[in-house]
């Protein structure tokens, strides 16, 4: 089964896709380690932290409008679980740390999530 | 063991930091208006304001424990302030930093944000009774600005995330650290008012920030109870911040967009009400004041959808359109709920 990808969307915040891309993939090497905190947030979860291990995350900005601050920021996800586990994921352990990390206005409103893959 | 975070927004050595700072402006809230006015106004006090900020970042990322970090950012503040107190100084300036010194030892509280917070959460459950949500406090931090446009003196912004528990309910603090001043922590005490009277047992679905019910009338109310309440949070940190719940209210409701609009719109709605509960219920300003807030505070309990609440709040104005004013009179004789007083005068159907 090829690895699925599931993207979100938002809108942007104070952070630059580059810094949150940076901050999740720290996040995404701690789950190598199982006493991490990465690894308890995932088992908190209900997710299967060997089955993300090999998870990768990657964090772009959508087309440059007129505003800087109207452009998207979309947060993809390639994991070899399911789009329920994908969306648990970001949502219970990378965007809790991401979160804390670079603040709560980090990213701005999720838009209507797209999947594919 | 590691010192660790009393909340998931803020990495420990960020938390640390906001407490230190937190600390100071506690322990000194007698003089954080006059604090605020030389922040803006003397260059001397500006050195001493960056002094201690640049003190507590360094003690915050020591990674001590919270007691040990406060006690070096107070002896190196302090050390810092005799320095410039060996200085040729203005005397009101050199006796202000003076006092500055004296106090800031004193009333040490281990979390000077859960103070705050449960002082407004007692007084704001007394005013809800049984429909009170049990709140718990977060304190997040921002990455920028909450106005970045304006750059004003209050960079601290509150929320009550949704959806709240039916018993309970969460209420965020969210301070952009780099901005985090004497002016900003003299806000807080209104703004969590803000989302106690407003957010934290409203019985609506999700309040929305373009809400002149949410952020308009019941904003206004908030007001009015923190007018009364804020001696009885704290009677030494009341001068500021009733001062910076002024300063901050006139920030906000200027503000462009959505929100702005709404707090305007909300605020002149409940300016035509007291104005109607005086002229028709022959009360005096004080008492129509307080009509108005009860009937905000009733109609944040009734079980309606939030656009009935702003339709309501959108037929408020003067004249009194006359269905509005006959079911404002009977509630204010007690002749009918405020969950009737809402129906009949929107006439909108119940969902």
């Amino acid at each position: 089964m090829p690895p699925l990808s599931v993207t979100f969307e938002f809108t942007r915040g104070s952070a630059p896709a580059s810094r949150i891309e940076e901050v999740a993939r720290e996040i995404l090497d701690e789950l190598n380690d199982p006493d991490s905190e990465a690894s308890g947030m995932a088992q908190r979860a209900g997710l299967n932290r060997t089955e993300l291990l090999d998870a990768q995350t990657a964090v772009t900005e959508g087309e440059h409008g007129a505003d800087p601050f109207l452009t998207p920021i979309i947060v993809g996800i390639i994991a070899n679980v399911g789009s329920t586990a994908a969306e648990a994921l970001w949502e219970k352990v990378l965007w809790p740390r991401i979160r804390r990390r670079l603040g709560a206005d980090a990213i701005g409103e999720q838009k209507v999530p797209a999947k594919d893959g | 063991m590691r010192p660790m975070s009393p909340y998931v927004g803020l990495e420990p050595a960020m938390w640390r930091n906001l407490l230190a700072l937190a600390t100071i402006f506690h322990a000194t809230r007698t003089k954080l208006c006059e604090f605020c006015i030389h922040i803006d106004e003397n260059r001397v006090v500006q050195k001493v304001m960056l002094d201690l900020e640049l003190h507590a970042q360094v003690c915050a990322a020591q990674n001590l424990d919270d007691d040990e970090t406060v006690n070096r950012v107070i002896s190196g503040w302090k050390g810092q302030l005799d320095n410039v107190l060996g200085l040729q100084l203005e005397t009101d300036i050199a006796d202000f930093l003076t006092e500055l010194r004296t106090l800031m030892c004193r009333d040490r509280v281990s979390d000077p944000f859960r103070k705050i917070f449960d002082g407004v959460a007692k007084l704001a459950s007394a005013v809800y009774g049984e429909n009170w949500r049990l709140p718990t406090l977060e304190v997040a931090h921002l990455g920028r600005h909450p106005r970045e446009s304006s750059n004003d003196a209050y960079a601290v912004t509150a929320a009550t995330p949704w959806p709240p528990d039916e018993a309970s309910a969460e209420v965020e603090l969210r301070i952009y650290c780099d901005r985090f001043r004497p002016a900003a922590f003299a806000a807080v005490p209104m703004l969590l008012t803000h989302e106690c009277v407003c957010h934290v047992p409203a019985r609506q679905d999700r309040a929305a920030n373009d809400s002149a019910f949410a952020e308009g009338l019941l904003d206004w109310t908030a007001y009015v109870y923190y007018e009364n309440w804020v001696v009885k949070l704290d009677r030494e940190l009341a001068p500021a911040a009733r001062q910076h719940a002024d300063l901050l209210r006139r920030v906000l409701t200027q503000a462009d967009g959505p929100e702005g609009r709404a707090r305007r719109l909300g605020h002149l709605a409940a300016e035509y009400l007291q104005a109607w509960f005086e002229d028709s219920c022959e009360q005096p300003p004080a008492e129509a004041k307080k009509t108005v807030a009860r009937l905000a505070v009733q109609l944040n309990i009734v079980d309606r959808p939030l656009s009935h609440k702003d339709h309501f709040v959108s037929l408020v104005s003067w004249p009194m359109r006359p269905v509005v004013a006959n079911a404002l009179s009977k509630w204010e004789y007690d002749e009918v709920s405020a969950e009737v007083l809402l129906d009949t005068a929107t006439g909108l159907p119940l969902p």
